[in-house]
């Protein structure tokens, strides 16, 4: 007779693929939250449930506590990672209303941001697990490794957050730096695969920048240049000072992305 | 000597209850201030989540829902200000689904309602945001305003707001033309207000340097001037006779930089204008463009009145290859003794001084061989100069 030992992940983990499946087979799209708790009884779950269903009547949603793990689970309907994340909004203000979150909570949608594997799941609450302690942010869960790194400069802290959103859950690792020395110091320090920056730059400006990495690493340091500088001079300085290419502001985050990949590809 | 020292002590007393009040007045508003700080920061850490999602669902084909929790005057506020950002930093879906989002929020009726309703300060305020949030339903009114406004830095805050809003080109007509009555040559600042309406501008432009008033054509060449289209040269062409001498010359530049060749009946006219900075314009036009069959022209504006002409003509010819190169030395030699001849002299030195310090660049070098090989067959008979290999 064989004896199975499973451990506690293995258990949740089990038991959210199931949830996950069946949500799949219903509505083609599943979302999930995975958030570190601390004492949930039933009742303030059905407060959860009701709270959230109550924001999107659209979607239904299914809330179960690991009690092993403290960890709370809500998987949703139909979930796209738009509403997903919209419902995460909503779950925890409830848990930090309630004094219940203990880590941060980690927002996925299957089978948008990857195939619903046993190991996949897995190292999605293994994420959740492990952010206890954290501030309660709210993070996206991606499959994909982090092969291409990419360094924004920009003083406009809108850009540098919104490029930084994109490219991660695009699977990029993303660095982001405030000024031009801030920026170099970054490059000396990760090599960055691509360089994202404006030409308006406090302590050293864009153009510096650029010349640096170019002397630093002439083959490799590829830089993008975005910037509302629209004039013809500012381009062709910026490219005679090495950049790969110019996007200018306000910005078009598709033209941008397609850029980024053009250069990164050969990674 | 008499003294009312119970008036002086009286004097005292109010003057003590003065500065009390006053002490009062500032440490209540540094408080409140205070107080509406820490509340933004606040804020700003709760909004954080509700931000990024945002950011990240600005591309859908639905605008982001607003935020699942009430929001006071200040965080109304803040939410403002950071979509306000949002709508300035990007174009297309992601513009449109902030814009959506500002009405789903309220902030659009809300500023609507103080633009029509509020007071001076308020209305500039109110026509500031509107602008940020591209209300175009808030054009009449804002051209009203505008219409009765004083001149004073207020009156661009209106004036842009309008044409972040425009519903077409009519609204920016309006828009320039109550801003003209002022009669100030603020035309470049103009300009870039209408770039900010979601206008053909060139085609505005254009139809602006059609117009008979000398300020709509000013505007008109200003805002064409990074115009590099063969079809803006043809538009501004007939500008280059204006009797105006700045439209004059903005024409001409703007014709200068928009062409790829210039006939040369154009040449012979634009190099016969009295103004030398035409003139200068003209010869720089030609050694840009490497127009090699115009030497002889150049070759006649080295010896122009005006030092400029021929100082642009010499560093014009330069450029002009190994044709261009001889000709200056030759033109150098003949005028060999006089002002001008020592002026031209001292200048091809200069250059060979320059080139040789850059002689790794193949270009540089050729030029280095040719203008010394000239150089020495015309000038510099008692010096020797290396020629580079």
């Amino acid at each position: 007779m064989a004896v199975v030992l499973r451990n506690s992940i293995q258990e949740i983990t089990l038991q959210l693929l199931q949830f996950i499946h069946s949500a799949i087979k219903k509505s083609a799209s599943c979302g999930v939250i995975m958030a570190p708790c601390a004492n949930m009884n039933q009742k303030t779950l059905d407060q959860a449930k009701m709270l959230m269903s109550q924001n999107d009547a659209t979607q239904s949603v299914h809330l179960f506590y690991d009690v092993p793990n403290q960890v709370l689970c809500a998987v949703l309907d139909c979930g796209t990672l738009g509403s997903t994340h919209y419902a995460s909004l909503v779950l925890k203000d409830f848990l930090q209303n309630q004094h219940l979150l203990q880590g941060q909570l980690i927002v996925s949608s299957f089978p948008e941001n990857g195939n619903p594997t046993e190991s996949a799941v897995a190292k999605f609450i293994l994420q959740a697990i492990q952010s206890k302690g954290n501030e309660g942010d709210i993070h996206f869960y991606t499959e994909a490794n982090a092969a291409t790194s990419v360094l924004i400069a920009d003083t406009d802290d809108v850009v540098r957050e919104f490029i930084k959103i994109r490219l991660e859950l695009k699977g990029y690792r993303v660095y982001e730096a405030k000024d031009g020395q801030e920026a170099y110091n970054i490059f000396v320090r990760v090599l960055p695969d691509l360089v994202i920056t404006e030409l308006n730059l406090p302590i050293m400006d864009g153009y510096q920048l650029i010349r640096q990495i170019q002397r630093n690493d002439s083959n490799e340091g590829k830089v993008i240049v975005l910037t509302d500088k629209q004039l013809t001079g500012d381009m062709s300085r910026a490219y005679e000072s090495g950049a790969s290419d110019y996007v200018t502001k306000p910005l078009s985050i598709s033209e941008l992305e397609w850029k980024i990949k053009r250069l990164t590809t050969n990674h | 000597m008499y003294i009312n020292i119970e008036v002086a002590i009286k004097f005292l007393y109010v003057l003590i209850i003065l500065n009390l009040v006053f002490a009062v007045v500032v440490y209540a508003m540094k408080f409140k201030s205070m107080k509406r700080t820490r509340m933004e920061r606040r804020f700003e850490v709760k909004i954080k989540d509700y931000f990024t999602y945002v950011l990240v669902n600005i591309e859908g084909k639905e605008p982001p829902h607003a935020p699942p929790f009430s929001l006071n005057r200040v965080e109304q506020e803040v939410m403002q200000e950071r979509l306000n950002d949002m709508i300035e930093n990007f174009t297309g879906t992601p513009r449109e689904n902030c814009m959506e989002l500002c009405q789903r929020l309220g902030l659009v009726q809300y500023h609507l309602d103080r633009l029509n309703k509020g007071s001076y300060s308020v209305k500039i305020d109110a026509a500031y945001h509107l602008g940020c949030m591209r209300v175009q339903e808030a054009v009449p009114a804002l051209l009203k305003l505008l219409q009765t406004h004083k001149r004073n830095s207020s009156l661009f805050v209106i004036a842009r707001s309008i044409a972040k809003c425009a519903r077409d080109e009519q609204d920016v007509k309006d828009m320039v033309e109550i801003l003209l009555r002022h009669n100030k040559g603020f035309y470049d600042l103009l300009v870039d207000m209408i770039k900010e309406a979601d206008i053909d501008h060139g085609a505005l432009f254009a139809e602006f340097i059609q117009r008979k008033s000398n300020e709509f054509i000013q505007i008109g060449l200003c805002g064409l001037k990074d115009y590099t289209q063969p079809t803006v040269a043809s538009a501004v062409y007939r500008l280059i006779d204006s009797p105006d001498r700045t439209i004059q010359y903005k024409a001409v530049e703007i014709y200068l930089k928009s062409v790829h060749f210039i006939p040369r009946n154009v040449v012979q006219k634009l190099l016969q204008h009295p103004m030398d900075e035409v003139r200068v314009l003209t010869v720089q036009a030609i050694a840009d463009l490497k127009l090699v069959a115009y030497i002889d022209v150049m070759r006649d504006a080295l010896l122009d009145e005006s030092k400029r002409v021929s100082d642009a003509s010499a560093r014009g010819l330069l450029l002009l290859g190994e044709e261009g190169i001889a000709k200056l030395c030759g033109v150098t030699a003949e005028v060999r003794g006089s002002e001008q001849g020592g002026y031209l002299q001292m200048l091809i030195e200069e250059e060979i001084k320059s080139l040789s310090m850059q002689l790794h660049d193949l270009d540089q070098l050729t030029r280095y061989n040719s203008l010394a090989y000239h150089y020495e067959k015309t000038l510099g008979k008692n010096k020797r100069i290396y020629r580079v290999v």
